[in-house]
């Protein structure tokens, strides 16, 4: 971390903070296990101003945040890994996209830059959720209602949580950049 | 809402536990958890129940925050109990409600699983209860020191990871005051369609976002004035200080593991 760089890294910490607080407002439920939530939005955000390291390192920091303040379960040591460290940094593969993003947006094709966010956003949330549905498979199975695969288990509460707040966060994203575009701006 | 938060969960004492070294806290924490599966009777489990409920009698710390903080896993635990109970059919029939019938294993089996999930929980909260997050950031950042040497940034995650824990309560007084603010204005944040929702969102997003940018660029600004240059050489406004009575927990928590392995069937 070199002095002249750190305001990434410092818009990462907040953000990761931010997240963690979203994600305790009141949430639309599908089931008791299943909530949709837009706590990702930050940490999309600093991917896409950032790039990738910070995006990765703000998700992580997320996970490592809610097992600091006691917000999770544990089964396993490598499910606990898993859940909390791999998927939540996994959000952060979002700011792959950073260069077209950013590059629409200065250049004003904002339609452009919006169909990368999308793309963006769909992969950090895939990312995330494909490690839920791993862990829901391999950890939470033996959890699943008799006569039900585990598979397919993992697939009726991970699959709806994924798309929902894929479609949620990509809304919820596209409304800010849209009304605010200032939110991506960065000064290099 | 914000007050079921769980950061507020740390609760000033001067107890034993209190005291303990966070370094010492989280070894005896992560041994902990690995021999928590060691334990597969009725013998193990009690030792390891007694071993668990002495630091919470220890640390001084009301039963009931404890308990408060089992709340939100009672459920699953509960679900996870009664799987067992219904799924297992080993030993002898206890009860027979026309073609159910409950086997003296799968009571034993939910039981155990229970406990064991319980113990867990347990442990951890006391932990969250006993010592700060900042101490907690401390003694990881010591414990994953040796990670430097193979180029982990240790020093740098350990101080997002404080400036991460500094802003929750700052944030999370914008947030409600932000909340209220566009509620004095008409936005409703509990209810309605889909669509005023999701603007209800908007409106509390874009303030927030805007000031959190704000602050990370003035304390980045207010860092580089100071001449934040990173871990190397930098000094400590808190040590940690390791005494004798961290050497005994440790070795405790190495006793009760050589007993659960000892006396485990």
């Amino acid at each position: 971390m070199s002095s002249r760089r750190l305001q990434p890294w410092i818009e990462a910490a907040i953000l990761a903070a931010l997240a963690l607080i979203l994600d305790l407002l009141p949430s639309i439920r599908l089931g008791p296990w299943i909530s949709i939530s837009f706590a990702m939005v930050p940490v999309f955000l600093v991917a896409f101003r950032w790039g990738v390291k910070a995006g990765l390192l703000s998700g992580f920091l997320w996970g490592l945040l809610q097992v600091i303040t006691g917000d999770f379960y544990y089964l396993q040591m490598i499910q606990f890994i898993v859940e909390y460290f791999i998927a939540f940094a996994c959000v952060g593969l979002a700011g792959l996209f950073v260069r077209q993003i950013q590059n629409s947006f200065q250049n004003g094709q904002k339609g452009k830059g919006m169909v990368y966010i999308v793309i963006a956003i769909f992969v950090g949330s895939f990312a995330r959720y494909i490690w839920h549905y791993i862990a829901g498979i391999v950890f939470w199975g033996s959890y699943a209602p008799k006569g039900m695969s585990p598979a397919y288990y993992s697939l009726t509460v991970n699959g709806p949580a994924w798309l929902g707040s894929f479609l949620l966060c990509a809304v919820v994203i596209l409304i800010l950049v849209s009304v605010s575009p200032k939110l991506l701006q960065v000064k290099r | 809402m914000m007050n079921s938060m769980i950061i507020g969960k740390y609760v000033p004492g001067d107890s034993v536990i209190h005291r303990m070294d966070p370094r010492a806290k989280l070894l005896v924490i992560f041994i902990y958890v690995f021999i928590v599966f060691l334990a597969n009777n009725s013998a193990t489990y009690a030792i390891l129940s007694v071993f668990t409920f002495s630091l919470v009698v220890l640390s001084r710390i009301p039963l009931s925050f404890v308990l408060k903080g089992l709340k939100p896993v009672i459920w699953i635990v509960a679900i996870t109990f009664l799987l067992h109970v219904f799924m297992t059919k080993e030993g002898d029939v206890l009860y027979q409600i026309g073609s159910f019938s409950i086997y003296e294993g799968g009571v034993k089996q939910g039981v155990f699983i229970s406990l064991r999930f319980l113990l867990l929980i347990m442990i951890t909260t006391l932990l969250t209860l006993t010592t700060t997050p900042i101490e907690v950031t401390d003694g990881v950042e010591s414990l994953l020191g040796p990670l430097k040497k193979v180029h982990v940034p240790v020093h740098e995650l350990a101080l997002m990871m404080s400036i991460s824990l500094r802003f929750i309560p700052t944030l999370m007084e914008e947030t409600e005051k932000i909340i209220k603010a566009q509620t004095a204005r008409g936005v409703d944040f509990t209810g309605g369609p889909f669509s005023e929702r999701i603007k209800a969102i908007v409106s509390l997003l874009v303030p927030l976002f805007i000031s959190s940018f704000k602050r990370a660029e003035e304390l980045a600004t207010a860092m580089e004035a100071r001449g934040y240059r990173g871990g190397e050489g930098r000094t400590k406004f808190r040590q940690l200080v390791w005494k004798w009575t961290d050497t005994a927990f440790l070795a405790a928590v190495l006793v009760l593991a050589v007993v659960l392995f000892a006396l485990r069937s």
